[in-house]
C-alpha cells in the first residue's frame, strides 16, 4: 500500500544565521544600487551634455558649449582633449563673437566683432563658437567641464537694433534637448516700466526679432528656418547647435529685450 | 720603417674607393629621395592653412577685427 506523506523542509539548524541574512538584505540592495549608479554615471553625464560633434576637415563649424559650465573653466579645458592643446593654431582654432566690445569699434554699426580666442579664454553658457579644424575629427566635450542643465531656462540680453541695421547674435543651445523656437520667450519692458514675456510670434508680429534663424551649411553659406513654424522639426534648435538670431528695430516703447531659450 | 713603394702596392691603393666621395654619393642618394617628398608634404600643408578669420554673420558685413585685445582673450 502506498503512503502518502507530506514533504516538510528540514528544520533550520541556524535560524538566527537566515535572520541576520534577511537583515541584511535591505542594505546590501543599497549598496548594489549605489554601486551600479557610480559604475554608470560617467555615461550618463555624457549622455546628459549632448552627443559628439563631428569636424569635418578643412571647414567652419559653429558649435555651442553644452550644460554649464564650471566655474572658472576654459575653451583648453573644452576642446583639448579631443583636438590637442599642442595644435591650436596649427590644425583647430577657435573664434567667438562678442556684444559691445570697446576693442572692436566698427564706425558704420554696433561695437561687434570676432575674436580669436586663446587656450585660456573662459567658457559660459550658452555660448557658440565658430571651430575650424584642419583634420576631420570627433568632437566630445570633456562632461567633467559641466555637469549641470541650466534650468529652468537659459537666457541672454539682446540689443535692439537703432539704426535700422539688423543685429546678430549667435549663440547655442546648451541642453542636451532639441528646442523648439516657438517655445522661445522674449523678456521685455514695455513704456519703460511694464514687463511682459512675449512668445515668439509675439516677438516676430512686433519686429522685435526676424522669422529667419539662421544656420551654417557647413560649407559655404547660411541657410534660414521659419521661427514660428514649430514643432516643424526642421525649425528646431538641436543639442550643442549654434545659430544667429537677427534682432531688429521694434517700437521705442520696447527696451530690455531678452531671449529666453526654455529648458526642453 | 720601410715603406712599399712598388709599382703593385700603388696599383692596390688606387683600387681603394674614396671613402669621401663614397658618403657623398649615400647621401646624395638620400636627397633625391627627400626632395619630392618634402615638395609634397609642403603642398599639403599650404592646402590645410587655417583661414585668417571665420565667415561674417549673416547680415553680410565683414567682421572686424579688434583694435586691441579684447576682454575675451
Amino acid at each position: 500500500m502506498l503512503k502518502l506523506t507530506v514533504a516538510t523542509p528540514p528544520a533550520d539548524p541556524h535560524p538566527g544565521r537566515a535572520r541576520a541574512v534577511r537583515r541584511l538584505r535591505g542594505p546590501l540592495s543599497a549598496i548594489v544600487a549605489l554601486w551600479l549608479a557610480a559604475a554608470f554615471a560617467p555615461q550618463a553625464l555624457a549622455q546628459t551634455c549632448g552627443p559628439a560633434i563631428n569636424l569635418a576637415a578643412d571647414q567652419w563649424r559653429m558649435v555651442a558649449v553644452s550644460c554649464v559650465p564650471n566655474a572658472n573653466k576654459t575653451i583648453s579645458d573644452f576642446f583639448s582633449p579631443s583636438l590637442g592643446a599642442a595644435n591650436y593654431g596649427v590644425t583647430w582654432i577657435v573664434w567667438k563673437r562678442v556684444y559691445n566690445n570697446p576693442s572692436c569699434v566698427v564706425a558704420s554699426g554696433p561695437s561687434d566683432c570676432y575674436v580669436k580666442l586663446t587656450l585660456t579664454s573662459p567658457v559660459s553658457t550658452g555660448d557658440a563658437f565658430w571651430v575650424y579644424s584642419t583634420l576631420a575629427t570627433s568632437l566630445q566635450f570633456n562632461n567633467s567641464q559641466a555637469t549641470t542643465t541650466p534650468g529652468p531656462y537659459f537666457e541672454f540680453p539682446a540689443v535692439l537694433s537703432t539704426d535700422g541695421n539688423s543685429r546678430y547674435y549667435m549663440f547655442g543651445n546648451p541642453y542636451a534637448g532639441t528646442v523648439n523656437w516657438a517655445d522661445f520667450g522674449f523678456p521685455i519692458v514695455f513704456l519703460g516700466f511694464l514687463n511682459f514675456t512675449l512668445s515668439t510670434q509675439q516677438a516676430v508680429n512686433n519686429s522685435i526679432v526676424s522669422k529667419d534663424v539662421y544656420y551654417w551649411n557647413g560649407t559655404n553659406t547660411y541657410f534660414t528656418r521659419d521661427l514660428t513654424t514649430s514643432p516643424n522639426p526642421a525649425a528646431t534648435f538641436t543639442s550643442k547647435q549654434a545659430a544667429w538670431l537677427e534682432m531688429l528695430q521694434p517700437s521705442g516703447l520696447i527696451s530690455n529685450v531678452r531671449v529666453r531659450v526654455p529648458q526642453p | 720603417m720601410a715603406v712599399d713603394s712598388s709599382p703593385e702596392a700603388s696599383r692596390q691603393e688606387n683600387l681603394q674607393p674614396d671613402p669621401g666621395r663614397r658618403e657623398f654619393v649615400k647621401s646624395s642618394g638620400r636627397a633625391l629621395y627627400l626632395a619630392p617628398t618634402l615638395t609634397l608634404l609642403g603642398s599639403v600643408r599650404a592646402t590645410a592653412a587655417i583661414p585668417s578669420s571665420p565667415p561674417p554673420p549673416p547680415g553680410g558685413a565683414a567682421p572686424a577685427a579688434p583694435a586691441a585685445p579684447g576682454p575675451n582673450q
